[in-house]
């Protein structure tokens, strides 16, 4: 028998299984019960081996019972390319400062990943830059990372 | 009396140049969030608490409301042009709007909708002047059991309401659980730091809210970069013959909005997708619906607006929201140093009532700006989502760093919108663990209180008869939904 397995669900219930565990591993630390009263690992062991038990049977449900898949299942490529593009740019922003990091970040998903015209992205992205930069940096006065340029 | 003298005082408060501003700021860029995809009014508020920092909390709270309910009459364009609901909360008028403006009267269908709109935003307003300060007031009586007993009515109904009730169940206990991090509230331990100083403060709700609803939705959408085509807008007053035919379904939806928006979880959804059955069986010719019946948009119209303003009951009145968006609210009320829960109606009288003025002030705002400007929002819709998307990454990160100047969190903000991004994929619901987070620290707090005070006798939950009731309603979100599809089952095995 060809059976269909929830691939997505399957792998979301490990991930929660996984949390679970850590939090139950975690709890073993912890105090449990003081005079009467739940310790401070009491809940997160609790909370631990139920985080376990939906995830497993919410697994088991991928495998035994799974979704339909939704109609609008699209690519993985450029979601993970955007995701991608985004983990560069946080690593960059202390390093590299916060207005060169986010322009170079909104060129790189305009012109590489959307293929918009070069010049056109280029404006777009400088465009969004100046206005974070006067929104956050000069009129909320959040102390953004400079980088090398002092930018 | 009490309330009217203090609704003055409100209006007062609301109706200075400042907050009526900030009011049509909320309400303009609630509109524009349910009209745009990829970003819905939890993720907006979520985005927008940092700039917000320095202003007074009752203007934030104040915009912040205007973006939850503003942004169920954008949702409604998306649904009635481009059959694309904008919101879950107007997927029942795509199906009768969408026809309308197949047949060219896509305007008085989105004028319908925003009258309605008024009309049972108004409606729902004053049943939230009328329901929640009683209800607070009782509320005052309720002791950490009580309090117990509600967090987990609200998680588990919540919970209950997505697709799958466990992958629902799973989210919220994971919210609760990422909420236990940093140090513990009464004995002052380190609990999941993981060695690392930063997360002594735990997991902030803005980090985790962005991630989801924010870059979760942003990866989840950008393969979709194309606009669609969209209906031409033309004269959006309805003539005589269409009001009359909508004004009974208005006032039943507001109504039916109002009192389902009141239950924990069940929110404008439920109540636009209860407004048009209903308006389905008492019409004379039911045929109609599906086929573009006026009918069909001003009841779930009325209904998820009026819903709007009746989820604000709870978490007005007792501290406990009742959906997504409204727990963005309550964890923003809490970064403004308000103590959400029964006392806010006596400690922070003047933020409650200003805000509930606003709303009245911000449903008229909408009705003035969308008979005329019904058009303008519709090209919005032309803008594709490629050129959208990057700016509202750059604001999610540039949101998340300036919470607390940190690269640790934008490093969060990567982890926890690839989960989100996932989850949204695989249907798994997000707002259960926004509200597991956001709940978490009451839910722990009244937990151990209530042993405490019982010296770790459990049966204090049911001792009591408030909690014991609260707990079966609790029990019954859980077990109703697994007794319907054991039902189904069962009738599917014996037809």
């Amino acid at each position: 028998m060809n059976r269909r397995i929830g691939w997505g669900d399957l792998g979301l219930s490990l991930i929660f299984s996984a949390m679970g565990l850590l939090w139950i591993t975690g709890a073993r630390d912890l105090a449990m019960w003081d005079r009467s009263t739940p310790g401070p690992g009491y809940l997160p062991l609790v909370f631990g081996i139920l985080l376990m038990g939906f995830a497993v049977l919410a697994g088991v449900q991928a495998v035994v019972a799974p979704a339909e898949p939704a109609e609008d299942q699209d690519g993985f490529r450029k979601p993970l390319l955007v995701l991608v593009i985004t983990a560069v740019a946080v690593t960059a922003l202390e390093t590299a400062g916060f207005v060169l990091t986010i322009f170079l970040m909104l060129l790189a998903l305009y012109a590489l990943v959307e293929r918009k015209p070069p010049v056109t992205s280029l404006l777009a992205a400088a465009a969004v830059t100046g206005s974070l930069h006067v929104i956050f940096a000069v009129w909320l006065a959040v102390p953004l990372p400079l980088g090398p340029f002092g930018n | 009396m009490d309330a009217l003298a203090s609704l003055l005082n409100g209006f007062a408060a609301a109706l200075t140049p400042t907050h009526i501003a900030l009011c049509f700021v909320g309400v303009l860029l609630g509109q524009i969030v349910g009209v745009l995809p990829g970003i819905g009014p939890a993720a907006a508020i979520a985005l927008l608490l940092p700039i917000t920092f320095g202003m007074d909390a009752t203007g934030a709270i104040i915009m912040f409301a205007g973006i939850y309910y503003g942004s169920q009459y954008g949702g409604t364009l998306t649904s009635v042009l481009i059959s694309v609901p904008g919101e879950s909360s107007t997927v029942m008028t795509a199906i009768d709007g969408y026809q309308m403006a197949l047949q060219g009267r896509a305007g008085v269908a989105l004028g319908i909708a925003a009258i309605g709109s008024f009309i049972a935003g108004t409606i729902g307003t004053i049943g939230l002047i009328l329901v929640a300060p009683p209800l607070a007031k009782m509320a005052l009586a309720f002791g950490p059991p009580e309090y117990f007993a509600l967090v987990l009515l609200g998680l588990m109904a919540l919970a209950a309401v997505g697709g799958s009730l466990m992958k629902g169940l799973t989210a919220g206990v994971a919210g609760l659980a990422l909420g236990t991090m940093g140090i513990d509230p009464q004995v002052g331990v380190p609990r999941y730091d993981f060695g690392q100083i930063w997360l002594l403060d735990g997991l902030e709700f803005i980090v985790l809210t962005v991630a989801l609803f924010g870059l979760g939705e942003v990866l989840g959408g950008c393969n979709a970069g194309v606009a669609r085509p969209v209906a031409k807008v033309t004269n959006v007053l309805p003539s005589r013959a269409e009001w009359r035919q909508s004004r009974m379904p208005i006032l039943r939806g507001s109504v039916i909005g109002f009192i389902i928006g009141v239950l924990p979880a069940t929110g404008a959804t439920i109540a636009s997708f209860v407004a048009y059955i209903v308006e389905k069986k008492l019409a004379k010719d039911p045929s109609r619906f599906g086929k573009g019946a006026i009918e069909g948009v001003a009841g779930p119209e009325a209904s998820n607006n009026a819903a709007a303003a009746g989820a604000m009951v709870p978490m007005l009145s007792l501290g406990v929201p009742g959906s997504g968006t409204t727990a963005v609210i309550l964890g923003a009320l809490i970064m403004f140093g308000v103590r959400p829960g029964p006392e806010m109606f006596t400690t922070n009288a003047d933020l409650v009532w200003a805000l509930i003025a606003s709303m009245l002030i911000g449903n008229l705002l909408l009705l003035i700006m969308n008979l005329p400007l019904a058009g303008f929002f519709a090209k919005l819709l032309m803008v594709p989502y490629s050129w959208l998307y990057p700016p509202i990454l750059a604001l999610c990160i540039a949101g998340v760093y300036s919470q607390s100047n940190s690269v640790e969190d934008a490093w969060l903000l990567v982890g926890f919108g690839a989960l989100g991004w996932l989850m949204k994929r695989y249907d798994w619901p997000m707002p259960p663990m926004i509200l597991g987070l956001v709940l978490s620290p009451l839910f722990e707090t009244s937990l151990r209180q209530s042993l405490t005070l019982s010296l770790g006798d459990p049966m204090i939950f049911v001792a009591r008869p408030l909690s014991a009731a609260l707990l079966a309603c609790a029990a019954l979100a859980v077990v109703v939904p697994i007794g319907m599809v054991l039902w189904r089952k069962l009738r599917g095995g014996l037809a």
